[in-house]
């Protein structure tokens, strides 16, 4: 097989989502915003992921201690962690599916520096569903502070324990899972003991939102979430696993003994039983539709460098593009992209309706939004966003969302996460079928293949999630 | 061709399996780290002590005496354990062999039996072997000037057999690697079969005896290919099967919704996938490697089984959930071996189309 020529792939907006670019004489303001997203998005993957991506990767390869910083220090400076805070609250004001977007074309560069983004959104999602606006608020600040100065301010979720991984994101798993991680009331807040793992960012984050239980004998109702900053006595992060992929992305070992916690620190409501869970149903429900985009992104990730190869390489004396049957493969991997992204938009779009997003585009945040900046910044205006009146009203609305309308979330959300990612796994896999050998040996085909696997198992296994497509529709819709 | 009832054959399996689980076992993962770790030299050479270096060889020259054939179920074993060391071991076997076909003294080649692994480029299709060196006829010699990709064992080995086309037809010849004329390229690093260095070779006016010059019918490497489908499909099935086993064990201590993980259904249909893969597949490729002329058969069982190692390898990390995906477990490296086992002696999507071509035209 030889090398024949440079190659390149040229998509636009209306290419890449038909959908959304039909929409656009109907929405023009939300369609544009999603274009930005897109472009933007396009140019900070061309620009700072593509030419440094197998370089970290090998660089990982070679010492598990190198933490890509320099990478997190150049996304603090082109503010890709302030994307979805509330523009009342400094940040961008973007949607969950403007943060989709972002997703797929990062992933579609490099997974793994891909989800450093990724898994701060996932620890701001954990700190959002907590909606305790004193503790939001400041670090929502301190995030677009970073960025003003370049230096990154990052989050981490920490759900997974040693002992259980899936169960601690499964309503009914929940109650016989190995849990090692509780916090016991002291005076002044929570002494916490136990251990965290496979957390992605905790080597990176300067905040933890941490879920962990009261009561061992009723974990269902027990749940509790706090946000732990890096530093806190009697919490140490102790290692990074040494993964097969996504190098780039730490995954850590926190550790906590008697690490003391003041009750300020508790972002979800201690004393309401069984809402943290549900809290943590609203988190995975905004997060799996991400995850989706990711597997998306790594899907059409694996498509474009099969494409690249089959446009630059021969084979019987024949550029492998131009025969049928590699033709097909690329057309099978293109599909699979096209189902995968259609699954998140859809996704995203239920979960901003009623899900998480929908209480981030409540009308108080909105109206509030409509001052202008000079009377946001004012210390009285920014007293009365992150009061204990505004996390009643954010609290409220989060609780109004009925039974039937998260579980449509979870169900769409579930699918999403779980069609993107086995799509990813599957392109991953074509790639090298087409590329033959030469595809074990190319740094973008090989190490694709490795990321791609991890998110058929983070944010709950797939096999997890197919339960939850059918608890949450088609057990609940069933009369039999 | 053989029986796999063969009682010198039951032996060197049975010396395989405790190879396997004495030497190869142990320190799987700090032998996946090379290029960044050295090469298990030590242990390749316990390898040819206990004679799996040999199995292909003459008596005459030290080995076991065994046809190629024979190698599937010693491989299978030895793959359980350690997939690039066993790839070694394929490497060396074929390139002795494909040198054995030409002549049955070596020449002023090393022994193949003084330690070193015999390169081969265990990638190469049989059925398009895309850009080969060119060679020309120079007396005694034949000159050869081009490159050889991902040719295994490279990196360490004192001798190559590589393959050239002269005069339109297709041939392989020992390649000294020590001579002038070679340069072997930096390790690269490939998505799995770490253990086994892995080189592109170029040569340079090379100069190669032509009295070692291997040819065959209808050519050289299609020849040699066709003795050696059935191991390399051992080889994968051996990860199959490892990879199966790891997951079983582990979803019997392990507990998810309060149930073991082999209690539940969904997972057991997974289980039951790599169980019957391996099963089915394994008589495949035995009876193929039992039978001659049936080079179909063998093409279509080494197809199955890099397929099946693929799918059940992933699934196999699946079933380990997050530990799977760290080196900590042996799981994420089976996945990438499994892999990387598939293209051996040809892709498995580009096999089939050669299949194909010989069926209908």
């Amino acid at each position: 097989m030889s090398q024949i020529a440079d190659f390149s792939l040229d998509l636009d907006f209306a290419d890449t989502y038909p959908m959304l670019a039909a929409l656009r004489s109907k929405m023009p303001f939300m369609v544009s915003r999603y274009e930005k997203a897109w472009k933007r998005s396009k140019v900070f993957a061309d620009k700072h992921m593509r030419p440094i991506a197998s370089e970290v990767d090998r660089r990982i390869q070679e010492d598990h201690s190198y933490l890509p910083m320099d990478f997190c220090r150049v996304a603090a400076r082109e503010k890709m962690f302030s994307l979805v805070i509330p523009k009342v609250i400094g940040g961008q004001g973007g949607d969950l599916l403007e943060l989709c977007i972002i997703f797929e074309e990062l992933c579609a560069a490099c997974p793994g520096l891909g989800n450093i983004i990724g898994a701060h959104y996932l620890g701001l999602s954990a700190l959002f569903a907590g909606l305790k606006m004193s503790v939001t608020v400041p670090i929502c600040e301190e995030i677009v502070e970073g960025e003003k100065r370049g230096e990154p301010v990052m989050l981490s979720a920490a759900i997974t324990e040693p002992g259980a991984g899936s169960d601690v994101e499964d309503e009914h798993a929940v109650k016989t899972a190995r849990i090692c991680t509780f916090a016991e009331k002291v005076n002044g807040g929570y002494k916490i003991n136990g251990q965290k793992i496979f957390i992605s960012n905790g080597h990176l984050a300067k905040y933890h939102a941490v879920v962990l239980w009261r009561d061992r004998n009723n974990l269902l109702e027990s749940g509790a979430g706090f946000i732990i900053p890096t530093g806190t006595k009697g919490f140490d992060i102790v290692k990074a696993e040494i993964k097969m992929g996504q190098l780039a992305c730490p995954a850590s070992v926190l550790v906590f003994e008697d690490c003391f916690i003041p009750e300020d620190k508790s972002i979800m409501p201690m004393d309401m039983k069984g809402t943290t869970f549900s809290r943590v149903g609203f988190v995975l429900g905004a997060s799996r539709a991400g995850v989706g985009a990711i597997g998306t992104g790594i899907a059409r990730g694996a498509f474009e460098r099969a494409l690249e190869f089959a446009a630059t390489h021969s084979w019987r004396g024949e550029r492998i593009i131009d025969q049928q049957w590699a033709q097909m493969i690329l057309v099978d991997m293109l599909r699979n992209v096209w189902i995968g992204r259609a699954f998140y938009v859809e996704s995203a779009m239920t979960d901003q309706i009623d899900g998480l997003m929908s209480v981030l585009k409540s009308p108080l945040l909105r109206f509030a939004q409509l001052y202008p900046a000079k009377i946001r910044n004012m210390k009285f205006f920014k007293k009365i966003v992150s009061s204990s009146l505004s996390t009643w009203f954010m609290n409220r609305g989060l609780e109004k969302i009925a039974r039937r309308r998260r579980q449509r979330v979870q169900a769409y959300s579930s699918a999403a996460k779980y069609t993107g990612t086995d799509l990813a796994m599957e392109n991953a896999n074509l790639a090298i079928e087409l590329a033959g050998a030469a595809g074990c040996s190319d740094p973008g085909i090989e190490k694709t293949f490795r990321d791609a696997k991890l998110v058929q198992i983070y944010e709950g296994t797939n096999q997890i999630n197919r339960i939850h497509v059918w608890d949450n529709i088609i057990q609940r819709n069933t009369i039999c | 061709m053989i029986s796999m009832c063969d009682e010198v054959l039951s032996q060197v399996v049975e010396t395989a399996r405790r190879f396997a689980s004495r030497e190869l076992s142990a320190n799987v993962h700090e032998r996946d780290c090379y290029p960044h770790a050295p090469f298990a030299e030590n242990i390749y050479r316990i390898a040819e002590e206990v004679g799996l270096a040999g199995i292909s060889l003459p008596e005459s020259a030290g080995g076991v005496d065994l046809p190629p054939e024979a190698l599937a179920p010693i491989l299978e074993c030895a793959s359980c354990a350690d997939p690039g060391l066993t790839q070694c071991l394929l490497s060396h076997n074929m390139a002795a062999f494909a040198a054995g076909m030409a002549s049955s003294s070596w020449g002023t080649l090393p022994s193949p039996l003084e330690g070193k692994p015999w390169a081969y480029p265990l990638y190469m299709d049989a059925y398009d072997k895309g850009d080969v060196p060119t060679a020309r006829s120079d007396g005694n010699h034949v000159v050869v000037s081009g490159a050889v990709p991902m040719v295994a064992c490279a990196p360490v080995a004192a001798v190559a057999v590589l393959p050239a086309k002269l005069d339109n037809k297709y041939i392989l010849m020992p390649v000294n690697l020590s001579q002038d004329g070679v340069k072997i390229g930096e390790p690269l690093y490939t998505l799995g079969m770490h253990s086994c260095p892995t080189a592109d070779i170029t040569l340079s006016n090379y100069k190669a005896p032509k009295d070692l010059i291997i040819t065959g019918n209808p050519d050289a490497i299609q020849e040699l290919h066709f003795r050696f489908y059935p191991a390399a499909a051992a080889i994968s099935l051996g990860i199959l099967h490892a990879s199966l086993e790891f997951a079983v064990s582990y979803g019997k201590e392990r507990y998810q919704g309060g149930k073991m993980i082999v209690n539940h259904s969904q997972l057991r249909t997974m289980y039951g996938r790599m169980e019957a893969d391996l099963r089915a597949i394994r008589q495949a490729v035995w009876r193929s490697a039992e039978q001659e002329n049936n080079l179909l058969d063998r093409m279509a069982a080494k197809c199955a089984a890099g397929d099946a190692a693929v799918r059940g390898t992933t699934d196999g990390v699946q079933l380990i959930g997050g530990y799977g995906y760290t080196r900590e477990y042996p799981q994420e490296q089976r996945m990438r071996d499994a892999r990387q086992s598939a293209e051996l002696l040809g892709s498995p999507q580009r096999l089939r189309l050669a299949m194909m071509d010989m069926t209908l035209d």
